[in-house]
């Protein structure tokens, strides 16, 4: 059921939002904290496309944060903060990469704080390279599953499968994922 | 993580795997996956390897929907229009109307100051929200969006006007009023509602709201303010606009 975006929403609904895959919640979130992103970008040298790609970036690593648990919320602006942190912790490593030349220095860029899921960065975007190259019926199935949470037997009506094909073809869209990692490692 | 360890699984350890990470097994096999994964690196590999691509496929979907949560941001979702079906006679009324009326449009253009003009080429009504009537707490605030969007201003603005009573904070509310007093040419009591939100770098109607607060001002005639919300603006539009106010 739609609620109206003007609810206040606490930090624990926010965060159990996220690791439900309430839509709604998740493009809340994306919506209400983009701008301060973008400024940070546009004040420090960026342009607004680095910002949306930027914010993105950063967006995804913020939700793998939660969703994993590495991240836990302890009053009411944390995680506004913790994702304006990944963006700047990013932008960062854009300004001082070679590549990057500034046109005005930033103004009170703190020092970087580490990141604790970094290193699996790189993983992720592995995975993530992997998924697009299943075939389509593969990548439905397992978005329905896995990130819009539908159950086997309404996979199963909507595929027109009976319950244990659904639940093979399951596994064998993730063998074929493991598969293709194993490959390409 | 990079995988050291690759050996086959079979589904029915696919199967115990998935029931364990989603926390759904009896306790006889949770011990068992238990036992397992202390005893057997292999398999411990692949359990963590299981749930790495759970989180990875989900987060392959979630980047799959984050350029359409971006578009809706600077521009608002629209519904789509419901075509209704007018007899003729209708339609010959209304060319006669619109004829007359663009003859008196074009006689009033030429009385109209700069700003006006500009003004009239730019203001687009905020489209509003998509709203499911529900039968929550919500279901106020969605009424006077079905009046906002029916033209039915006057409606709409009593409804949220009696809602921000109680939530003299929210944004949306804020917004909504500007919105519709701007649309009904009340443009001073627009800016009233629209400044709070224009100020909150926060909110998600931040560049919205700056878009037509500098409207609402240009209008007025309050050139320089209006200025300094249209630069706060990322809407397209508002970069021309800005260079067309400034060559006034």
């Amino acid at each position: 059921m739609q609620k109206d975006i003007f609810e206040t929403f606490t930090q624990e609904k926010l965060t159990e939002g996220i690791r439900q895959n309430d839509e709604r919640i998740i493009k809340w979130i994306y919506q209400k904290n983009f701008l301060k992103v973008q400024q940070m970008v546009l004040a420090n040298s960026g342009t607004m496309e680095q910002a949306k790609d930027l914010y993105q970036e950063a967006f995804l690593s913020f939700w793998t944060g939660i969703k994993t648990g590495k991240f836990h919320p302890e009053n009411n602006s944390a995680l506004g903060g913790y994702l304006y942190q990944i963006a700047k912790n990013k932008w960062l490593d854009v300004v001082r990469s070679s590549g990057f030349k500034m046109t005005v220095f930033p103004e009170v860029m703190p020092e970087k704080v580490q990141e604790e899921q970094e290193d699996k960065e790189g993983y992720y975007l592995q995975i993530e390279g992997a998924f697009a190259k299943l075939g389509e019926t593969c990548k439905e199935l397992l978005t329905r599953f896995y990130y819009q949470k539908e159950s086997l037997s309404a996979l199963s009506t909507h595929f027109g499968w009976t319950e244990a094909s659904t639940k093979n073809n399951k596994y064998r869209c993730m063998e074929k994922l493991r598969s293709s990692l194993k490959s390409e490692s | 993580m990079n995988p050291t360890i690759n050996s086959p699984l079979s589904q029915d350890d696919f199967e115990l795997i998935e029931g364990f990470l989603n926390g759904t097994l009896p306790s006889d096999q949770l011990e068992e996956v238990q036992t397992r994964i202390a005893s057997d690196p292999a398999f411990a590999f692949q359990v963590e390897q299981i749930r790495e691509l759970q989180v990875g496929i989900q987060r392959a979907s979630l980047a799959a929907k984050l350029d359409s949560f971006h578009t809706e941001l600077s521009y608002p979702e629209k519904e789509t229009p419901i075509k209704s079906i007018r007899p003729l006679w209708f339609w010959g009324v209304a060319a006669s109307v619109f004829l007359v009326m663009s003859a008196g449009v074009w006689w009033i253009m030429g009385q109209k100051s700069p700003e006006e003009q500009l003004y009239q080429a730019y203001f687009r009504p905020d489209p509003g929200l998509v709203t499911t009537m529900s039968g929550d707490a919500n279901y106020e605030f969605d009424r006077a969006m079905v009046a906002y969007k029916e033209g039915d201003y006057a409606d709409a603005i009593a409804r949220w006007e009696n809602l921000l009573s109680a939530k003299p904070e929210s944004d949306t509310l804020n917004y909504f009023l500007g919105s519709a007093y701007l649309s009904s040419q009340q443009e001073s009591r627009s800016l009233s509602y629209l400044e709070a939100v224009a100020e909150d770098l926060e909110s998600a109607f931040y560049s919205e709201a700056n878009w037509y607060a500098g409207l609402a001002a240009m209008k007025l005639g309050q050139n320089e303010k209006a200025l300094i919300f249209l630069n706060a603006s990322s809407r397209p539009q508002a970069q021309q606009l800005i260079s067309e106010l400034e060559s006034n």
